[in-house]
């Protein structure tokens, strides 16, 4: 077995925390601090100044940065099975 | 609670102090200035005693502060000061007003402006009682013009603070605040002591600015499991914030109307000889004892001049003015400043019915000052 | 590994009548003060009941409409008097103060330093974007010297207020600083603080992007967010780092947390005195009889 081999098995076996994110759209201001600050990139402006849109969900590793950094409580974070796979 | 069934000698400020205490007060925050240093020291000493609360704050700011904060808390609150003091004190004052918590400010007054002459007596903040603070408000302010009427007016500043949710002026002057006179008080059982309304629905149904008994908002002290919102913005029924034209307007006319419906309840004045007479004289604060001299010895001389004197100076008592020099030939306006209540009374009465006796130099007004205003006419 | 929290705790605590979404700029770091303070009182248990939030006036006066507690919106620089007055009469409650840096260190610098001597029982919280943001963007007494403000278009000269060593020296009993990048240790302060006995300052550390930020032209929200977290440093890092490299720098962390009686409980001391007082002289006047 190959060390690249090794490493994806590795990966494999760890167990990845998972969240669920959701936007609620009338409070967001579009500010864009949980776009910029999110370490995997889960959401995404619209680009209207309007509210950020769940991108990529399954990025989500309930973190919580967005949850405790949205000045208007419009994002909130559940934390859901974690599943195995690569981070 | 010690009652006082002896008469003794008592300044007063001490009797104002008393006052407060057979009122209910259980807080008081002020600043030493003079001549309303005394209060705070006899209140230091005798809140505690009766289970109350003292404390001297960095400034007069915070005195009023502390007593708001206080009130809405719950306490019946007291702070006491002079010119210097009651001016640093007006924006407060208008936030008490604004979002109607109920509170007494007494101010002794003294020669001003600015520092002027502490030991002095003056009357020269009647105006800045009714418009010290910035904007359209009214306001209730008392003046006694004895030690024992210090004593009476200040329980009633209390209870007309607390019955219309409202801060309270009390005006004394240098002369009522530190003259001795021998005084027995009441027993303080038999004092009558008016509590705020509070609320009749439960804590989900609450709205601090609305379901008035009177026009009276039903507020309930912080902590007791009503929780709301008080600010000094213009503010709907919770509480909260707003610009809507729909919401100020009525809040506007329901604050003048508390006051204005209530009357009958807020105007204190005493008359005498008034039905017979030629003159009138209305007096007010220690002025009024000048103006009992005076007017004895005119009716000495076979004069009829009655006394109207003032109790509450705001609201001003217009139609009680108007009755009592309806068949005056003229009214007398002694007042130890240049010329504040008796704007009021030529604004009501026309300026050729008014004479006034005005002294500003720290003096009190003598009685013959009063009497040659009195037969100057005749 | 940290407990998944319950999520949606904000919920709890905001007013359902109040519109929303809140009246501040998209990234202030008020709303992020906001979420800490209701995460720290949910953490402590408090019944609503028992907590009072005092506001002074600015952008951080709004706050405590927002949250179902007993609240106080107050005068500009007094919130610190009004609830000195509110814990003497209900020293059983806990007093949450919110004010801005101009609010509490400049019209309210007077009152700020005698709560904090007087060591009465006062949770104050002042959110520090360095300015007056509300009016515009003038400077205030934390603005860093040498920006630009709008009442200092030529570059400021003054120097700014070390908040938190000013507290120290006035004999405040809990003091400490973080940021709102920081908001876990900023909850974890702010806790601390509601729970100690004494008068306890929080220094919550913010920028305010649509004034000040832009006189200065230093960028978004995030921008500045991150300037924050790179900013400020531990004690102990600062205590590592050399003069130059401690330019600029921000210290996070306790300042100091002493025991010092409590002010409303000294003056419970004043009322026995008191009573024992009017006692005797009651005593000594039935035997003068």
């Amino acid at each position: 077995m190959s060390a690249d081999d090794s490493e994806n098995v590795r990966k494999k076996k760890r167990k990845m925390p998972r969240g669920r994110v959701t936007v609620f759209p009338n409070w967001c201001k579009g500010c864009g601090l949980s776009v910029e600050f999110c370490p995997t990139k889960v959401l995404e402006e619209q680009g209207n100044g309007g509210s950020v849109i769940v991108a990529h969900p399954e990025k989500c590793t309930a973190c919580r940065w967005c949850e405790l950094h949205c000045p208007d409580f419009a994002i909130f974070v559940v934390d859901i099975e974690p599943e195995e796979g690569t981070a | 609670m010690t009652a006082k069934p002896i008469a003794r000698l008592m300044q007063g400020d001490e009797a104002c102090a008393e006052g407060a205490i057979a009122a209910g007060c259980t807080f008081f925050a002020g600043y030493p200035i003079t001549p309303a240093t005394e209060i705070a020291e006899v209140l230091a000493r005798r809140l505690p005693q009766v289970g109350g609360k003292f404390i001297q704050m960095e400034d007069e700011i915070g005195s009023i502060a502390a007593v708001i904060g206080a009130s809405v808390g719950g306490a019946k609150s007291l702070t006491a000061t002079s010119g210097p003091g009651f001016s640093l004190m007006q924006e407060n004052i208008g936030y008490a007003v604004m979002t109607e918590i109920p509170c007494v400010i007494v101010d002794v007054q003294r020669l001003g402006p600015s520092t002027g002459r502490p030991t002095s007596p003056s009357q020269g903040d009647v105006m800045q009682a009714r418009w010290g603070t910035h904007g359209d408000h009214p306001i209730i302010a008392l003046s006694p013009s004895s030690v024992r009427e210090t004593f009476d007016l200040t329980v009633r500043a209390f209870n007309f603070s607390e019955r219309y949710c409202t801060p309270v002026i009390l005006l004394l002057d240098e002369v009522i605040g530190h003259t001795r006179e021998r005084v027995a008080l009441p027993d303080y059982d038999t004092v009558e002591r008016v509590e705020r309304t509070g609320t009749t629905v439960p804590p989900e149904w609450y709205k601090p600015y609305a379901n008035f008994p009177s026009d009276v908002p039903p507020l309930v002290p912080f902590g007791e499991g009503y929780r709301y919102h008080i600010t000094g913005l213009h503010h709907d029924e919770r509480g909260y914030p707003t610009n809507r034209l729909d919401e100020v307007q009525p809040w506007l006319e329901r604050i003048f109307r508390k006051i204005e419906r209530s009357l009958s309840d807020i105007l204190l004045y005493d008359e005498d000889g008034i039905e017979d007479a030629e003159v009138v004289v209305i007096a007010y604060g220690a002025t009024a004892r000048s103006a009992r001299h005076g007017i004895g010895m005119a009716r000495e001389r076979g004069r009829k001049v009655g006394l109207l004197k003032l109790k509450t100076i705001w609201p001003f008592a217009e139609e009680v003015v108007e009755r009592a020099a309806a068949q005056a030939r003229h009214v007398v306006v002694p007042e130890m400043n240049l010329g504040q209540l008796a704007l009021e009374v030529e604004r009501v009465l026309g300026r050729d019915k008014v004479r006034r006796v005005n002294r500003a130099d720290g003096e009190m007004i003598k009685p013959t000052e009063i009497l040659a205003a009195i037969e100057e006419w005749e | 590994m940290k407990q998944p929290r319950e999520s949606r705790v904000h919920e709890k605590y905001l007013r359902h009548h109040k519109k929303f979404p809140n009246v501040w700029c998209a990234g202030c770091g008020i709303g992020i003060v906001l979420g800490a303070i209701i995460r720290a009182v949910d953490s402590l248990q408090l019944d609503k009941n028992d907590v009072a939030m005092i506001s002074g006036i600015g952008c951080t006066g709004r706050m405590p409409v927002y949250v179902d507690f007993n609240t106080m919106h107050t005068t500009h620089g007094r919130a610190l008097a009004f609830a000195t007055g509110l814990k003497m009469v209900r020293p059983e409650m806990k007093i949450i103060v919110v004010m801005g840096d101009g609010d509490a260190l400049a019209i309210g610098g007077n009152h700020f330093i005698h709560a904090a001597r007087r060591n009465i029982g006062l949770t104050a919280i002042v959110v520090n974007n360095s300015t007056y943001g509300m009016t515009g963007g003038q400077y205030s007494p934390t603005t860093p010297t040498d920006v630009l403000a709008a009442t200092a278009p030529y570059g400021h000269i003054e120097q700014p207020f070390p908040i938190s060593e000013l507290a120290v020296a006035a004999r405040a009993a809990f003091v400490a600083r973080s940021t709102v990048y920081h908001v876990k240790e900023l909850e974890k302060y702010i806790a601390q603080a509601i729970a100690k006995d004494g008068f306890s300052l929080v220094e919550a550390m913010s920028y305010c992007h649509t004034t000040l930020g832009r006189l200065n032209r230093w960028g978004t929200a995030s921008d500045m967010m991150r300037r924050l977290k790179e900013q400020s440093v531990t004690h102990r890092q600062y205590e590592k780092m050399s003069e130059e490299e401690r330019k600029g720098k921000l210290v996070r962390g306790v300042f100091v947390d002493r025991d010092i009686p409590e002010y409303t409980q000294l003056y419970d001391q004043i009322i026995e005195r008191a009573r024992q007082h009017l006692a005797g002289q009651q005593i000594s006047k039935e035997a003068a009889r």
